[in-house]
């Protein structure tokens, strides 16, 4: 596709603060993948990261009039961050536990054993499995380091924009992510059968 | 066991992360280099700290289950606050909203019961809780006479400490209790307009340092009798006053709360 016949995210923004919506459901449908992985990602329940998701863009069009330009992307996964946190704690007032180690059930995961696969789609299966394994990981963290981990390693934003967004100093963040990877590190080292593709692909490194 | 022996590396473990990322200053950089070559421990963890890192990174996105399109219905229907339960708890603040107007407008009717000429037994009339002119406009040049009236409503609202006995009721609240005080003002000089004929005072003017020499002047005159001779009315002036005072900053503290989250 061609960029120069999109219209630039900072375009639509223009559009959505006039009022129109069709402009703003033009981002929806450039970020909702990414906003909806992350919320998926911070709370490991499908259900809960949709939720999140719808409010985290009703949130954002409420917001437009605040939005003073910069990346629209980090906005978005900014308040998409947000509103993960705020069904996380709806949810446990509810007395509905998120379940640790992911939910096995979620039709959305695939299956740690997978059929036999075509050797040409191993690269990708691969990939998609390794995820799904490491999402699994993310999710025994407790929530502030898994917050920190998957905004900074897996969204790659930078320490002290995490840090203004999750109202903490950057040191506490930089511990968060520390403490996260050393968990990770622990988990996958204590038990290599719950993650054994991290190795191998270490060992697809050129 | 696996921990026993990393133990010692904290020091360098903190390094780590900022090693893998780049981020090390060069002196620091060239300093831990040297430490890896001798050290195995922090070697195979700068090694799986890089795996995992370049894993995460390159995490796929999930494909959204549905679209999260917004319809015109959900923009409408969220004018400026959704559902925001967990942060705004509306219940709260609505209640609190409620019982400050309320307290105001009994405040209200309770001061100008106090003041109308007659009404009150004991106070011989509204002239009685003047405070004399030239004191009222030592303290605020703005304000002409402020009536003592007035002034002892703001004062117990804004739980001034210059206040004994009654404004008790009314403690802790010192900091946050301005604008109930000016609340408490605003709906106050009306009615004592009506009610005692007594001049009316500029609210602005009403502030809590300008107005407190006003107040010892209402208080001097209230000391010369012993306060427990005073009428049941003053107290609950005072109650309803702090009570107004409280459930507003409690109010007030709540919604910008809710306003800073995003």
């Amino acid at each position: 596709m061609g960029a120069g016949d999109q219209p630039s995210d900072g375009q639509l923004v223009l559009l959505a603060k006039d009022g129109n919506l069709e402009a703003f459901n033009s981002l929806v449908d450039r970020y909702q993948n990414a906003i909806y992985s992350l919320c998926y990602r911070l709370l490991g329940v499908r259900e809960s990261a949709e939720d999140a998701t719808q409010e985290a863009f009703l949130a954002a069009y409420r917001a437009l009039g605040r939005f003073e330009g910069g990346n629209v992307r980090s906005w978005l996964l900014r308040i998409g961050a947000n509103e993960a946190h705020d069904e996380l704690r709806r949810r446990k007032r509810r007395g509905f536990a998120l379940p640790l180690g992911g939910n096995p059930d979620d039709p959305d995961g695939l299956p740690l054993d997978l059929p036999d696969r075509a050797p040409g789609a191993e690269t990708l299966l691969l990939r998609r499995e390794m995820g799904h394994d490491l999402e699994q990981l993310l999710l025994r963290l407790p929530f502030e380091q898994r917050q920190a981990v998957v905004l900074i390693d897996v969204y790659d934003m930078a320490y002290d924009e995490v840090a203004r967004m999750t109202g903490s100093s950057l040191g506490t963040v930089k511990s968060r992510v520390h403490r996260g990877r050393e968990r990770m590190r622990a988990l996958i080292a204590g038990q290599p059968e719950l993650f054994p593709r991290a190795a191998r692909l270490e060992d697809r490194r050129p | 066991m696996k921990f026993l022996i990393v133990r010692p590396h904290e020091r360098h473990r903190r390094r780590i992360g900022a090693y893998v990322e780049g981020a090390l200053a060069p002196a620091e950089r060239t300093r831990f280099t040297a430490h890896l070559a001798a050290c195995e421990t922090c070697a195979r963890a700068v090694d799986e700290t890089r795996t995992l890192v370049s894993a995460l990174r390159q995490l796929a996105p999930r494909e959204a289950p549905r679209s999260f399109r917004l319809t015109p219905a959900m923009v409408s229907k969220a004018a400026p606050v959704a559902r925001r339960p967990l942060i705004a708890r509306p219940a709260f603040v609505n209640g609190a909203r409620a019982v400050a107007g309320l307290a105001a407008a009994a405040l209200a009717v309770a001061v100008v019961l106090d003041v109308a000429p007659g009404a009150g037994g004991e106070n011989d009339g509204a002239r009685d809780l003047r405070v004399p002119a030239s004191e009222a406009q030592d303290a605020s040049s703005q304000s002409k006479a402020v009536p003592s009236v007035e002034a002892f409503a703001v004062a117990s609202a804004s739980a001034s400490s210059n206040l004994t006995a009654p404004t008790a009721n009314a403690g802790g609240v010192s900091g946050a209790a301005a604008p109930g005080a000016t609340a408490a003002a605003t709906a106050l000089a009306p009615a004592v307009r009506n009610g005692g004929g007594a001049p009316s005072a500029s609210v602005e003017a009403l502030s809590g340092t300008n107005v407190s020499p006003a107040v010892d002047a209402a208080e001097g005159r209230d000391e010369h009798g012993d306060t427990s001779g005073w009428p049941a009315i003053r107290y609950l002036q005072v109650v309803l006053g702090g009570l107004t005072a409280v459930t507003l900053a409690i109010a007030l503290f709540a919604a910008k709360k809710r306003s800073s989250i995003l």
